[in-house]
C-alpha cells in the first residue's frame, strides 16, 4: 500500500481545525458526562477480564483524593473494628464541617446500599462517631490549603454515592483486595494492556502508512501542540497543585493523606493528544484495525465526557471537569483575578503566566507582602510574585543600582533590580505616572526596534512606546 | 507630519497626516462610551468618544497595541474611571494611539534556572 505522503489543501485546513476541535476537548469546562464515562470505564474493566467496579464521581481531583483515602481507611480497617477506629484515625483526618459532609454523603449511600444490617450499624457508628468525634486540626490544614468549599461537598458526595453501590458481599471483597493493595495493579494492567498496546499497534500502524516527514507534520502541529498546552500546561500544573497540597498536610501526629487518586490517575480530556494524533491519521486515510480503532474511539469517548480517573479492582473515583480555565496570549495558565483553573467546589490553580503561584498571592494582591515573595523557595515563583505585587512595591526589599538619572521624574531612571537566585540584574523604567505614582516597568538589554542597547531612560521610554531612540519625544502633557 | 500631543496613563496621542498604507487592520472594540484604545489594569478603558477606530494588526512592536482614529468631528480621548487619568480634546484629523509595553527580564532567566 503507497504511503501517504503529504496532506492535501484542504487536509492542511482540516488539520488546524481538527486540533482546534481537540483542544476544546482538552480544555471543556461543561459538567461531565459521568454516565458515558461510567460506560467506558466499565467496557475498559470488561476488557480486562474484571467485575464491574463501583464508580464514584466527585467534584473536583481533590476531592477525588479525600475520598480515595477516606473509603481506603474505613476498609482497611474492617468493618468490625471500625467502631474502635473511627475514633483515632477518621477524627485525626477529618475535620468538623467535613465529618458532617462526609456522613451526609455516607448515610445515604450506605444506608442504601449494605446489606440491611450492616447499614444499621455502620450507620449508627458513623453517626456517633463522625459527628460528635472529628478533630479540627486537619479541618483546619485542609481547609487552608483546599479551599473551604470541599470540606462542605465531600461528605455530600460520597455518603450519596457510596450508599447506593456498596453491598456487603463486594464490600468485604473490596476490603479484602484493597487491604493489600492500595497501590493499583489494576492501572499498571490497564496501561498496560489498553493503552501502551493500543499506543505502539496504532503507531507503527500509522508510520508504515505516512510519509516520514509527513509523520513529523503530525507529531509537531498536532500531537506536540495539543500536549503543551493540555498536558503540559493544564495536567501538570493541576498534579503540582495537589501534590504540594498533600505533602503539606503530612504530620507525626496526624493519619497523613496519601496520593492514592494522583498516583494512579489518567488525565482522560487533558492527554487526549495521542488520541487527536491517531485520529487525524484515521481521517486522512491511514488504515487500523477494526479492534484497535474501535478502542481508540472508546478512549476519545472517555476524554470527551469526565475529568482525571483513577481505577482499582472493584472501585473507580472519576472527577468532574473544572469550570474554569484561563490562558494568557501565550497560551499559558494565567489569571491575573482569581483561580486560572478552578472546579465547581473552588479547588484549583493560581498562576501567572505558566507559573503555579499560592491562591492568595492573586486573590489578595493588594496585600502581596514582597518579603514573601522573595522567600519563595521556587524562582519561577519569585520572578511570577514580583510581577503580581508589582515593581514598586519590590523596590523595598530588592536590591536597586541607577544606570541613568535623566534628571526628570516624568523621563525618569534607568535602575537594575537583582531577584536572589538569579545570576543577572533586571533593568527597569522607574519614572512618575501623573495618576498611578511611581511605575516601574521592565524593559530589555537591547532594544528590538533599532538593535541599540537600553542604556538609558529616554532608550527606555523609546523602547516602551516603540519608537527608535533616535527618534524619540517625550510627550509634552502626560495625564 | 507627526506631533505628539500627550499620553494618557500608557497610551500615547499622535496627530498624523495620513494613515500608513496598505496597512491591516480591524475594527476596534465599541462600548457605551465610544471605542476602546486600552484596557487599564484596574479595568477601566481608555476611550476615544467617536470617530473612525481601527487596530493595526500588523507591524507593531511585540507586546505593544496600535490604533488609529480618523475624527471628522471634535472628540475627546478619556478613561472611564472614577478617578481617571486627565482626558484630552481632539480636533478633527487623522490620530495615532500607542499603547505602551513592558518586559518581565526574570521570568525567561527564572524558566533557565528552573529547568
Amino acid at each position: 500500500m503507497a504511503k501517504i505522503m503529504k496532506l492535501t489543501e484542504a487536509q492542511e485546513k482540516r488539520l488546524v481545525e481538527f486540533r482546534e476541535e481537540w483542544r476544546q476537548i482538552g480544555l471543556c469546562c461543561d459538567p461531565a458526562d459521568f454516565a458515558a464515562g461510567d460506560e467506558v470505564i466499565r467496557g475498559f474493566y470488561k476488557r480486562l477480564g474484571k467485575a464491574d467496579p463501583i464508580i464514584l464521581h466527585f467534584s473536583s481531583p481533590a476531592m477525588c483524593e479525600l475520598a480515595v483515602n477516606v473509603v481506603f481507611g474505613l476498609l482497611k480497617e474492617g468493618y468490625s473494628q471500625l467502631r474502635s477506629q473511627l475514633d483515632s484515625q477518621l477524627r485525626s483526618q477529618l475535620g468538623s464541617q467535613l465529618d458532617r459532609q462526609l456522613r451526609s454523603q455516607l448515610d445515604s449511600q450506605l444506608r442504601s446500599q449494605l446489606g440491611s444490617q450492616l447499614d444499621r450499624q455502620l450507620y449508627s457508628q458513623l453517626d456517633s462517631q463522625l459527628r460528635s468525634q472529628l478533630d479540627s486540626q486537619l479541618y483546619s490544614q485542609l481547609r487552608s490549603q483546599l479551599g473551604s468549599q470541599l470540606d462542605s461537598q465531600l461528605r455530600s458526595q460520597l455518603d450519596s454515592q457510596l450508599g447506593s453501590q456498596l453491598d456487603s458481599q463486594l464490600y468485604s471483597q473490596l476490603r479484602s483486595q484493597l487491604g493489600s493493595q492500595l497501590d493499583s495493579q489494576l492501572r499498571s494492567q490497564l496501561d498496560s494492556q489498553l493503552r501502551s498496546q493500543l499506543d505502539s499497534q496504532l503507531y507503527s500502524q500509522l508510520r508504515s502508512q505516512l510519509g516520514s516527514q509527513l509523520d513529523r507534520q503530525l507529531d509537531s502541529q498536532l500531537d506536540s501542540q495539543l500536549y503543551s498546552q493540555l498536558d503540559s500546561q493544564l495536567d501538570s500544573q493541576l498534579d503540582s497543585q495537589l501534590y504540594s497540597q498533600l505533602d503539606s498536610q503530612l504530620d507525626s501526629q496526624l493519619y497523613s493523606l496519601k496520593a492514592y487518586f494522583l498516583s494512579n490517575r489518567w488525565g482522560a480530556g487533558q492527554w487526549c493528544a495521542w488520541e487527536a494524533f491517531y485520529l487525524f491519521g484515521h481521517e486522512i486515510g491511514v488504515e487500523y484495525k477494526a479492534e484497535d480503532i474501535a478502542l481508540l474511539l472508546e478512549w476519545g469517548r472517555l476524554s470527551k465526557s469526565i475529568g482525571w480517573w483513577a481505577p482499582w479492582d472493584g472501585i473507580c473515583f472519576v472527577s468532574d471537569r473544572p469550570r474554569k480555565v484561563s490562558f494568557d496570549d501565550n497560551r499559558l495558565l494565567h489569571n491575573e483575578t482569581g483561580k486560572a483553573v478552578e472546579y465547581s467546589d473552588g479547588w484549583g490553580v493560581s498562576a501567572w503566566h505558566g507559573t503555579r503561584v499560592p491562591d492568595h498571592w492573586i486573590a489578595d494582591r493588594a496585600n502581596l507582602d514582597p518579603n514573601e515573595v522573595i522567600k519563595a523557595s521556587n524562582v519561577e515563583q519569585r520572578a511570577a510574585g514580583a510581577a503580581i505585587a508589582g515593581w514598586p512595591k519590590m523596590l523595598t526589599v530588592l536590591k536597586s543600582k541607577v544606570i541613568d538619572d535623566s534628571g526628570s521624574d516624568d523621563i525618569g531612571q534607568l535602575i537594575e533590580l537583582t531577584l536572589p537566585g538569579l545570576p543577572e540584574p533586571g533593568r527597569f523604567l522607574k519614572a512618575a505616572c501623573p495618576r498611578n505614582g511611581i511605575i516601574v516597568e521592565g524593559v530589555p538589554r537591547v532594544s528590538d526596534i533599532d538593535g541599540l542597547p537600553i542604556n538609558t531612560a529616554l532608550a527606555a521610554q523609546a523602547w516602551r512606546i516603540g519608537d527608535p531612540q533616535s527618534e524619540y519625544a517625550h510627550p509634552p502633557r502626560r495625564t | 507630519m507627526k506631533q505628539v500631543i500627550g499620553q494618557q496613563g500608557e497610551v500615547r496621542i499622535i496627530k498624523i497626516d495620513a494613515l500608513p498604507e496598505g496597512m491591516q487592520t480591524k475594527p476596534a472594540e465599541r462600548v457605551s462610551k465610544g471605542f476602546v484604545i486600552s484596557h487599564s489594569e484596574s479595568g477601566h478603558h481608555h476611550c476615544v468618544t467617536g470617530g473612525d477606530v481601527m487596530e493595526r494588526v500588523d507591524n507593531v512592536p511585540a507586546g505593544m497595541q496600535r490604533f488609529y482614529a480618523i475624527l471628522e468631528n471634535p472628540e475627546e480621548f478619556v478613561q472611564d474611571a472614577a478617578n481617571p487619568h486627565g482626558g484630552y480634546s481632539l480636533d478633527p484629523g487623522i490620530y495615532q494611539f500607542d499603547v505602551s509595553r513592558e518586559f518581565d527580564p526574570f521570568s525567561e532567566q527564572a524558566r533557565k534556572v528552573a529547568d
